[in-house]
């Protein structure tokens, strides 16, 4: 049996057309012979009505952040079968061996050249040696920066990260910068779209798929961002954490402020973002 | 087996059109533009990721739309555990349900106030109701997603979702009273 107070509880699923039919035909049959309460659900649903009207504000993303999703996407790699489980019976196999042989004679000789350039960047970045810095100690400038090309791979054997050509996302690489570290190298790429607006891409060494590109964020004041990024060491058992600051010059920072205590996780690699106060 | 590029194209012609859609309901969760974006790109990266999972011919925004939500609680959770933060169970344990009617039902003279009141002032209305409840107004009122749907988003049953939404309005009508008030459009 429905009654008047009963109203305010089903007022709201009925206006959804989401009440229970039962309830619903008690419902209406009690609109029938109550005045009172076909005027309250009248001017509920006048106001149900305004206020999904009002509520319902196009908003546009910016053009930036499609950008940004783009060139995640062809950044990211899912994951997928490793080309070697797929079994070398496919007829593609001989186009890739084909392939690779090419590659190895055009980019030996390239890595070669670039290796001879001097690099004044690097050699700082190694003079500085940045290990195990104390949390909260002065963060040197202990990058280096890389001469490489979008496609090649980074020169880590332990990654076999290449970097990815974001150009079909509108975006160009300009950078790329390593920081080393005992047993963990993290990999920043910095892109720029048409505008000018600066991306950087974390990869990580070990978990590819899980590096994300980050909009660098155009404030006022010096440091723009900072990574906080915990490394399991598997080598040490310990987690250790990275802080990694992006300067408004472009610069990239980093510190190792761990060991924080024993751990039996595997190789993880995540990416969090602590806005600067 | 489908290619990696096949598939990159596949998802951008199946998941981006929806960008615009859950930016708008982003920025409502997040309540910042900045947030909103980090927010969106994280949801698109894992949906990227899951894609395989994704059936097609199957509602591809809310497929979408139950990662994004998924992605904002984890992110909304972090900024609440932050000092000063107020965990939103909290909160829904402290309010009374709908039997002890907190909030008056909305009146004419509501529907009139709603009309005075400007754009901005009606979303900053909403980003005050609390994340548990703003959310499935969101998905409700503004999404109009089924309360099935919005039940499998937020993996709660659906007389939650309706005891939730109905709490939700109410409390947005009472944010937008309060709104009007501070516009000096109310007198108590």
């Amino acid at each position: 049996m429905f009654e008047c107070g009963d109203l305010d509880a089903v007022a709201s699923a009925h206006l959804d057309g989401e009440l229970d039919p039962a309830r619903e035909s008690e419902l209406v049959f009690h609109l029938t012979g109550c005045a009172i309460c076909r005027e309250r659900l009248e001017v509920e649903r006048a106001y149900d009505a305004a206020l999904r009207l009002r509520l319902r504000r196009t908003e546009v993303a910016p053009a930036s952040l499609h950008a940004a999703v783009r060139g995640a996407i062809v950044a990211a790699r899912p994951p997928s079968v490793a080309w070697y489980a797929r079994g070398l019976a496919s007829s593609w196999a001989p186009r890739f061996a084909m392939a690779a042989v090419l590659a190895v004679l055009l980019i030996v000789p390239a890595v070669r050249l670039l290796q001879r350039i001097p690099d004044v960047a690097q050699a700082a970045g190694d003079r500085h040696g940045c290990h195990h810095l104390t949390a909260g100690g002065v963060v040197p400038p202990c990058c280096k920066e890389l001469s490489v090309l979008a496609g090649m791979s980074l020169d880590d054997p332990s990654a076999g990260v290449v970097v990815p050509d974001l150009t079909s996302a509108g975006l160009r690489l300009v950078r790329a910068t390593r920081c080393n570290f005992h047993q963990a190298d993290a990999n920043l790429l910095a892109y720029h779209d048409v505008a000018g607006n600066s991306f950087s891409l974390v990869l990580s060494p070990y978990e590819p798929a899980s590096s994300r590109l980050i909009r660098w964020r155009r404030e006022d004041g010096v440091p723009v961002a900072r990574y906080v990024v915990p490394v399991d060491v598997p080598a040490h058992g310990v987690r250790e954490r990275l802080d990694v600051t992006l300067w408004r010059s472009g610069k990239i920072a980093c510190a190792w402020t761990g060991p924080e205590g024993n751990t039996a996780h595997p190789i993880a690699w995540r990416v969090l973002r602590q806005s600067l106060r | 087996m489908e290619q990696e590029e096949e598939r990159r194209q596949r998802f951008e012609r199946e998941a981006l059109p929806h960008l615009n859609a859950l930016f708008g309901t982003a920025l409502r969760l997040t309540r910042n533009r900045s947030d909103a974006e980090d927010l969106l790109q994280e949801t698109y990266l894992r949906a990227f990721r899951f894609f395989d999972r994704y059936q097609p011919g199957t509602h591809c925004k809310a497929w979408l739309y139950r990662i994004l939500i998924n992605a904002g609680m984890n992110f909304l959770g972090k900024k609440s555990r932050q000092p000063g933060g107020v965990q939103f169970e909290d909160v829904e344990a402290v309010l009374p349900g709908p039997e002890a009617t907190p909030v008056q039902a909305p009146t004419r003279g509501d529907i009139a106030l709603l009309a005075d009141l400007l754009d901005d002032e009606v979303q900053a209305a909403l980003a005050a109701v609390p994340e548990t409840f703003r959310i499935v107004v969101i998905l409700a009122l503004v999404e109009e997603f089924s309360y099935k749907e919005i039940a499998g988003m937020l993996d709660i049953p659906i007389g939650t979702v309706m005891s939730r939404l109905y709490r939700g309005r109410r409390l947005l009508q009472e944010s937008l009273r309060e709104t009007a008030r501070e516009r000096g459009l109310l007198r108590d």
